[in-house]
């Protein structure tokens, strides 16, 4: 994508979370908005997620996790041959997952299990986690879906506002 | 001797070769025989344990916990803390008979080792590592028991809750003096990543039950975090509902992202214009704001107003040299947007605002009002 681009220019700026998921955002918003066609609301939402994604950068788990899915996503697009590749990865990384699982869990009572295999699913990369950090990780998480929320409403607000 | 020997043994049943010296370590700690505390734990212990339990190995199991697992950040408090310790025999056994073992004790930690350590002291953030006090379980039937010895050990071992008067208090304290004591001991290198985990009484020392009790103490902790970042979470008690609470939280944030995403894909064409502006504005203002080396300056404008961190003063006096029409709002609204802009660390406010001074064309000034006043908006 053309936004990734943009997303290098931008990442020498520092700011907030909420500063930079603005910028990359806005940008991918403009580069959708390019070919004047009408815009998939499955793109806006994979351009928020990433730019999300991107603006907490690498230090957390859930967005180097959610990075890969995308990218991987736009290869498999590109190219059939990496398709194949990544799959093949990807199934690696399920299996590692589900044993991973297995272990953690020995003795919680079935509700638990059942909430907390359904966080692993909710939060990219927790089916990898320990409990502990998956609670840490959502905790982020949730704190960066409720300024993306924030910020993607106001930006919604304002355009239909004009 | 004898305890040594036996501890050895057991050791080698449980765990293998390779912390043979770390046990052998525990095994000096028989000197606390001497200190005066021990009937009544003797008792406690030979009641819980049964006769199988030999008060050495007691000391095998805690011992070494309180003396190798030290957080290197606390080691300057804990230092000065040593004399607190109870029994003057403890220090002198540690001098005495630990000394020497130390370079044993060193040993990079064996990845199975659990590091025990009193969550209250630990920082959330350091890095934990366990280490391993498992191979020395207070359950040895080889072991002899030995009357006097157990105290500190028994005290932490026993399940009961029964209540010991004045012994027990003295125990807490020494125990709280231990941990002092393991720094002092550990002086010689501290250890890093180190939990330093201590059983408060009638809790198990089992490696691990205390690793267990760490790891549940962590997961409460954060799952405290998410209940106050979830709303609605805090009158929820129960590990099962909060969790179904928070899955539902998370379930209707990516919902909403999904809607508004949605909202945006169909607002959005017809908006094309405007966004174009916004965003070419943003251009601008990036680009230049990357090359603001090359932007001339105006006499009038001293050069910090084109460094990123622009005090808010420079930032006040740049804002008048803005064309008259392009800030609308009164002088002090700008202020307070522009505070609270520079409080949020959004640098590339500072680059805009001297681009208007700067003379750029009007338009573009124009476009840096519109695209400040959209992030605004969009931001606050």
């Amino acid at each position: 994508m053309k936004m990734d681009h943009h997303i290098g220019l931008t990442s020498t700026h520092h700011g907030s979370i909420k500063t930079r998921f603005t910028h990359r955002f806005l940008y991918a918003l403009k580069n959708l908005n390019k070919n004047k066609k009408p815009i998939s609301y499955h793109k806006v939402k994979i351009a928020a997620y990433s730019s999300m994604a991107s603006a907490v950068g690498s230090t957390r788990t859930w967005s180097r996790v959610m990075l890969r899915r995308i990218r991987r996503r736009q290869l498999r697009r590109a190219s059939s041959v990496i398709f194949r590749r990544t799959i093949r990865r990807a199934k690696c990384i399920k299996n590692n997952g589900a044993k991973h699982q297995k272990n953690k869990v020995v003795s919680r009572n079935d509700e638990e299990d059942e909430g907390i295999s359904k966080l692993r699913e909710l939060v990219p990369g927790g089916e990898i986690m320990e409990f502990s950090s998956l609670l840490d990780e959502s905790a982020h998480y949730i704190k960066c879906l409720n300024m993306q929320v924030q910020i993607m409403r106001n930006i919604a607000d304002l355009l239909s506002s004009v | 001797m004898e305890t040594e020997d036996s501890g050895k043994r057991s050791f080698e049943l449980r765990n293998g070769d390779s912390s043979e010296s770390l046990f052998k370590n525990h095994n000096s700690v028989d000197p606390f025989n001497g200190s005066g505390w021990d009937q009544l734990i003797s008792m406690n212990q030979s009641s819980n344990f049964g006769d199988g339990v030999s008060s050495s190995e007691l000391l095998n199991s805690h011992y070494p916990i309180m003396f190798e697992h030290q957080p290197i950040n606390v080691s300057s408090h804990m230092v000065p803390k040593i004399p607190s310790f109870g029994s003057g025999s403890f220090s002198e056994m540690i001098t005495s008979s630990f000394g020497l073992n130390e370079s044993a004790l060193m040993p990079p930690p064996l990845p199975s080792q659990i590091a025990v350590d009193e969550p209250v002291d630990s920082s959330p953030n350091a890095k934990r590592k366990r280490k391993v006090s498992g191979s020395h379980s207070p359950f040895n039937p080889s072991k002899s028991n030995e009357g006097g010895m157990q105290k500190v050990s028994s005290m932490e071992a026993s399940d009961c809750s029964k209540e010991q008067d004045g012994n027990e208090k003295i125990e807490h304290q020494s125990k709280r003096g231990g941990k002092q004591v393991n720094t002092s001991q550990s002086g010689e290198q501290p250890k890093d990543g180190y939990i330093h985990v201590r059983a408060k009484r009638g809790q198990a020392t089992n490696s691990h039950s205390l690793a267990e009790r760490v790891r549940r103490e962590r997961i409460s902790e954060r799952m405290r975090l998410l209940q106050e970042l979830v709303p609605g979470c805090n009158k929820i008690t129960g590990k099962a509902m909060m969790l179904d609470e928070i899955i539902n939280y998370v379930q209707s944030l990516q919902n909403q992202v999904e809607f508004l995403s949605m909202k945006l894909a169909t607002v959005n064409p017809e908006l094309n214009i405007d966004i174009e502006r916004l965003i070419s504005s943003k251009d601008i203002l990036l680009s230049r704001g990357t090359s603001s080396a090359g932007l001339s300056i105006p006499p009038g404008l001293s050069t910090s107003h084109l460094g990123p961190g622009i005090p808010q003063g420079t930032f006040m006096g740049g804002a008048p040299n803005l064309p008259q029409p392009y800030h609308p709002l009164p002088q002090m609204v700008w202020d307070g947007e522009f505070q609270s802009l520079l409080q949020m660390g959004f640098d590339s406010h500072s680059s805009i605002n001297n681009l208007g001074p700067n003379g750029i064309c009007a338009r573009k000034s124009l476009n840096c009002c519109d695209y400040i006043y959209l992030f605004l908006s969009i931001i606050l």
